[in-house]
């Protein structure tokens, strides 16, 4: 409890120097220190691409180290990172890309389904139950940007994921919003039938592969994993959206 | 060198800065002392420094690189210096100093390594190359005199390296042009000696991979090379297979629907809305319009790859925008086009919609765009600049998008290497693999 208002209280900080006029002075130097344009665009982007990347680590940080650096100084850290954003835009970059070692050939996402299945996990003929009711449009508002904040640490190759999270959030607020057409939708008589909205979501995101025909149990199983990672990244965007927010 | 030692306390950096900014075509930077020490130097001039940048608390660990780069006398001012500002000064204060610096390291191989790196760290590199230029730069980074303490570390990129081209897709085997395999040819002793003396244990995989994967290019080279002058010949057959022509009447058939959008655009009933696009990439609306609660863009002119839309609200408290939905891109013969579920709660007017790699980077402005955008072309200018290549145009639009940024100093400075393109020293003798692919 307390460290989740030690978290808030830092997101709150974060929010006054980026938004407030200390961070804005910094940005506004650190754009002419480069011989930049200094105008208003300029130094909003920067510091909002400060406030999105730090909360991002802020709130994906919290419960497994909550001694960085960053935490305890969060100020400090958005203004040496407002420093590191200027320096990107002159590289022509939009993020602090350093050369990555490593093999590129690798790296497969590890819970990314797979033909093969055999992973051990339920497809969705028997769904688990949760809840992706968001009550009112301010908490989908908050929802969203906990799944924008967070979605910033992703490899892109998870786009799909961010899309279909953020689909649900406008499904579960609206529940009344027709299907597109061509969207699958679960066998009325099937344990999936209340999960329509998730099925539409992945639809949107364009995870066609989660309804190829003949359905066989390795997609079922994909799909399965699929909205399992969906469920995952709402219900976390759930629980931090109470936190604090960006005005 | 005039130089002004800054010590910003505010964020706790000692910046070692020459005062002129850089030029049209940007920054590339170089990491030393194994992180702690940042290189900045100018793109399109890369001998030229424009800052190196530690950590107040981190001078100790910085201490060999500045020490090679500036010598001892340099070093322990800078040390004395910061330790008095630290001392002293209230924490939000900004001193400076001139310590008279004289730069003693290797300034030039520095700034080739520093656009090297950047270059192989690029978005689209070619998978062989790359490859490459990772053990050719690893090999450089090896080889360097001082304590410098590159990072990454020359000896992990050479296995890098090694390890990218041992994973190469048979896609990716695009045989070497002549003057990029002329280089080739003319390098791999040194990186045999260099691996061998550094790295033995790597020595035979470097061979194995020779014989394997390069060794065949020579074959072809040399049954190629009495139809060298035939290259440019078959470069424009190429333009004429059929191949390309889908694409051809693709573009014809997105300009009719851009012609017919922009004419049912003139009806009030579906608004089109703005659609950026990614700096340095050329693409074109057709249209977008907000029908209902969903965002229906059709797009032309995209190149190849995973695109993503993205719709953001306009925070009107002044926060960042709000990502409302991302929504993938799905290309056809005619274009791409993508369906993104924003929402019955919002309007046209609320609406920001752009184009991504990425789905997850915050918005930016059109005007950082422009920025971007202009630094971009600088740094493709640059690059055909150092090939040896024809150069002048890219430079007059790098110009032009530095006026669109409202640069003009930047604008005028590409402006005269429209003229007079800069070429450092070591791009004809030891141009980087990057520049010839």
């Amino acid at each position: 409890m307390e460290e989740k208002s030690i978290a808030s209280e830092r997101l709150f900080e974060l929010e006054q120097f980026c938004l407030g006029p200390a961070g804005r002075a910094a940005a506004r130097a650190d754009l002419t220190r480069y011989g930049l344009p200094a105008d208003a665009d300029h130094v909003d982007d920067i510091c909002q691409q400060v406030l999105v990347g730090i909360w991002a680590r802020l709130s994906t940080a919290r419960d497994d180290e909550p001694s960085e650096d960053h935490l305890t100084n969060v100020a400090a850290y958005a203004r040496r990172s407002i420093r590191n954003a200027v320096v990107d835009l002159l590289r022509g970059r939009s993020g602090r890309e350093r050369l990555a070692l490593g093999n590129r050939a690798g790296g497969a996402e590890a819970d990314y389904p797979t033909e093969d299945g055999g992973s051990g996990l339920p497809d969705d003929r028997d769904p688990e139950a949760w809840t992706d009711a968001t009550s009112d449009r301010r908490v989908a508002d908050e929802l969203r940007w906990a799944i924008q904040s967070a979605s910033t640490c992703m490899p892109d190759r998870d786009g799909w994921l961010v899309s279909a999270t953020l689909a649900l959030t406008h499904l579960a607020d609206h529940p009344d919003l027709e299907p597109p057409d061509g969207a699958p939708l679960p066998d009325p008589r099937s344990p999936a039938a209340g999960h329509a909205s998730r099925w539409v979501a992945l639809f949107y995101a364009g995870r066609l592969d989660c309804f190829d025909r003949p359905e066989t149990g390795a997609v079922r199983e994909r799909r399965s994993r699929a909205l399992k990672r969906v469920e995952r990244m709402f219900l976390d965007g759930l629980s931090r959206s109470g936190e604090g927010g960006v005005r | 060198m005039n130089a002004t030692l800054e010590i910003h306390l505010a964020d706790g950096l000692v910046v070692i800065s020459t005062g002129r900014p850089p030029g049209p075509a940007g920054v590339s930077a170089l990491w030393l002392s194994d992180g702690a020490v940042e290189l900045l130097v100018d793109t399109a001039e890369p001998h030229r420094l424009v800052s190196v940048t530690t950590d107040l608390g981190d001078l100790d660990r910085s201490e060999p690189s500045l020490h090679s780069l500036f010598g001892p006398m340099v070093t322990d001012s800078i040390a004395a210096w910061a330790a008095t500002a630290s001392d002293g000064a209230p924490p939000a204060s900004v001193g400076t100093h001139d310590p008279t610096l004289t730069v003693i390291g290797p300034m030039s191989r520095l700034g080739r390594l520093a656009v090297g790196l950047d270059e192989v760290s690029s978005e689209d590199p070619n998978p062989l190359v790359e490859a490459l230029a990772m053990v050719d730069l690893g090999c450089d980074i090896i080889n360097l005199v001082g304590d410098l303490r590159v990072d990454p570390a020359g000896q992990a990129l050479v296995e890098t390296g090694l390890d990218r081209l041992e994973h190469l897709r048979d896609e990716d085997r695009e045989p070497p042009g002549g003057r990029l395999w002329q280089q080739i040819l003319r390098r791999r002793p040194g990186w045999i000696e260099t691996i061998s003396d550094r790295r033995p244990d790597l020595s035979d995989r470097f061979s194995s991979l020779w014989d394997r994967i390069l060794a065949p290019y020579g074959e072809t080279d040399r049954r190629q090379t009495t139809v060298d002058d035939l290259t440019m010949v078959d470069h424009a057959r190429l333009l004429m297979m059929p191949a390309a022509a889908p694409m051809a009447a693709a573009e014809m058939a997105a300009a009719e629907i851009a012609d017919a959008a922009e004419a049912s655009a003139a009806a009030p009933r579906t608004p089109q809305l703005e659609v950026l696009f990614p700096p340095g990439v050329s693409g074109r609306k057709v249209s977008a319009t907000l029908e209902r609660h969903h965002l229906v863009t059709h797009l032309g002119g995209l190149p190849d790859g995973s695109w993503w839309l993205r719709a953001f609200r306009v925070d009107a408290t002044g926060g960042p925008p709000r990502l409302l939905a991302v929504a993938p891109l799905v290309g056809d013969t005619w274009g791409h086009s993508g369906i993104a579920l924003v929402g019955p709660d919002v309007n046209s007017a609320d609406l920001l919609v752009d184009v991504s790699r990425h789905p997850a980077e915050p918005w930016t402005s059109t005007a950082t765009r422009a920025s971007t955008e202009a630094v971009i072309l600088g740094r493709r200018a640059a690059r055909t600049s150092r090939a040896g290549a024809r150069s002048t145009e890219s430079w007059e639009e790098c110009a032009r998008a530095w006026t669109d940024a409202g640069d003009p100093q930047r604008a005028l400075q590409a402006q005269s290497f429209a003229d007079r393109p800069p070429f450092p020293i070591w791009a004809d003798t030891d141009p980087l693999l990057t520049d010839l692919a």
